[in-house]
């Protein structure tokens, strides 16, 4: 519960923070970071496969609701993302940071790449070079640049949520025992 | 109990779960907005004040950002306006008097401001898309304050865009410069009609695409470009920029060129709403 709320709290911060200072002062060359993927991506990996479509569902769905349009197209990509990212989550330790950093530059071109061929193909705007160049590639590598910060930030605040939740649990034991 | 429930639910269970939701949502949204709309009602109750106040932030940092960086800079620059200041002075007198010349010429021609006679009222940015890959703004102002979708936005005295989706406190704007953007308009001078379109691989120049103008029409470079008379949406003589580079097509039946925006986009924080719709005005 406690996660879920903190979770919660996070998508919608990070969204704010999205559309607001990452978009304004914050904008490289007209560009923002795709946190919302980020965090997927890293909670994905960090907590396993359904933390991370649940995650990817609201963040998803915050974004599609707030911009209106066609609500739960964003939301369906962000859903295959955490799945995808929380299939790393049983093999490998959490205290590298190469593997959970290129997976989110994968899914952050990969996701540009969807979005480009369902919004951009479809209305026959055909320069991908320019559009991967000046759009996709930038976003990559500015998210993955905040990755390196946020990732850390994240494991630390999941290692102190482990440790609250192993306290509970112990007492709890030794109240059954007695 | 628990156990059992939670062996039922694996993650492969809920990823059929939620696809099948967002297929549903995908679904209704393309047939009635009956759902969305509440649903956008409570996420807008929550996130909208806290991106209000983040904005706040936000224009905070880049204005301290330019003040650090330009101090010097605006000690040189204050002693140069107060120069200009001087001269503007006496040429502000001239302009007076040239004025009052003027508005009674033109009480003589019956010639009105081109759009002062709009109701208006003023909105500020909020907000901007969350991806890269459209141009549309987040104003702090929706039905409560009686805007309505298709309704026209101004910024000092150029077009920005229409309003593309309404909730209760907030609207979101698409600028004319997005990728999915066209706006008919026409040369001042002449009355040509063109149409302008906007391209994402232009917009960070802030420019928009000129398509479509008669191959007989003359064009020279800093032609006013306003939105014209047979737009369905779009109130007529609204300023959008200045042509640039207008050439004869590869079709040689048709012209097209670019435009320069009479709004900065990079910098938009205050806008103006028109209340009034052509749909309206025409009936």
């Amino acid at each position: 519960m406690r996660r879920f709320i903190i979770s919660f709290f996070t998508i919608i911060i990070l969204f704010v923070l999205q559309c607001t200072v990452f978009k304004g002062a914050l904008a490289i060359a007209g560009i923002a970071p795709n946190l919302l993927l980020m965090f997927t991506c890293i909670v994905g990996f960090m907590r396993g496969r359904t933390s991370g479509l649940m995650v990817g569902f609201f963040s998803g769905m915050l974004i599609d609701v707030l911009s209106g349009g066609m609500i739960g197209f964003t939301a369906l990509i962000y859903i295959f993302v955490g799945y995808f990212n929380g299939m790393f989550y049983k093999e490998y330790t959490k205290e590298q940071m190469l593997l959970p950093i290129s997976l989110v530059a994968m899914c952050d071109f990969s996701y540009g790449l969807i979005y480009y061929v369902i919004t951009y193909v479809m209305r026959n705007k055909l320069h991908l070079s320019f559009y991967v160049s000046k759009v996709i590639l930038p976003e990559m590598i500015y998210t993955v640049c905040v990755t390196i910060f946020a990732y850390i930030f994240v494991y630390f605040i999941n290692r102190w949520l482990d440790l609250l939740s192993k306290k509970r649990n112990n007492r709890n034991v030794k109240g059954t025992t007695n | 109990m628990k156990n059992k429930l939670k062996k039922y639910f694996t993650a492969k269970v809920w990823l059929t779960i939620f696809t099948c939701l967002c297929f549903f949502f995908i679904g209704l949204t393309y047939f009635t907005d009956v759902l969305t709309k509440p649903l956008q009602k409570v996420t807008s109750a929550v996130v909208i004040p806290l991106q209000k106040g983040v904005n706040g932030i936000g224009l905070w940092l880049t204005e301290k950002k330019d003040m650090f960086e330009s101090v010097e800079n605006l000690q040189q620059e204050n002693e140069d306006l107060r120069k200009q200041i001087e001269d503007l002075k006496q040429e502000n007198l001239l302009m007076k008097e040239n004025k009052v010349e003027l508005e009674s010429l033109r009480k003589l021609y019956e010639i009105d401001n081109a759009y002062s006679d709009y109701e208006k009222t003023g909105a500020t940015v909020i907000g901007r898309s969350s991806d890269n890959w459209y141009n549309t703004f987040t104003i702090d102002k929706g039905s409560k304050a009686g805007i309505e979708v298709d309704m026209n936005v101004l910024s000092g005295n150029g077009l920005v865009g229409i309003v593309t989706d309404v909730s209760e406190n907030y609207s979101i704007v698409r600028a004319i410069i997005d990728d999915a953007s066209n706006v008919s308009a026409m040369v001042l001078n002449t009355s040509d009609v063109c149409t302008l379109s906007g391209d994402l691989k232009v917009a960070s120049e802030g420019y928009v695409n000129l398509k479509y103008l008669d191959r007989d029409v003359k064009v020279r470079d800093g032609d006013m470009i306003v939105t014209s008379n047979i737009s369905e949406k779009y109130l007529p003589g609204i300023l959008i920029g200045y042509a640039q580079d207008v050439t004869l097509d590869a079709n040689n039946l048709t012209k097209s060129g670019k435009v320069i925006t009479a709004v900065d986009f990079k910098h938009i924080t205050n806008v103006l709403v028109i209340k009034e719709k052509k749909t309206k005005i025409k009936e």
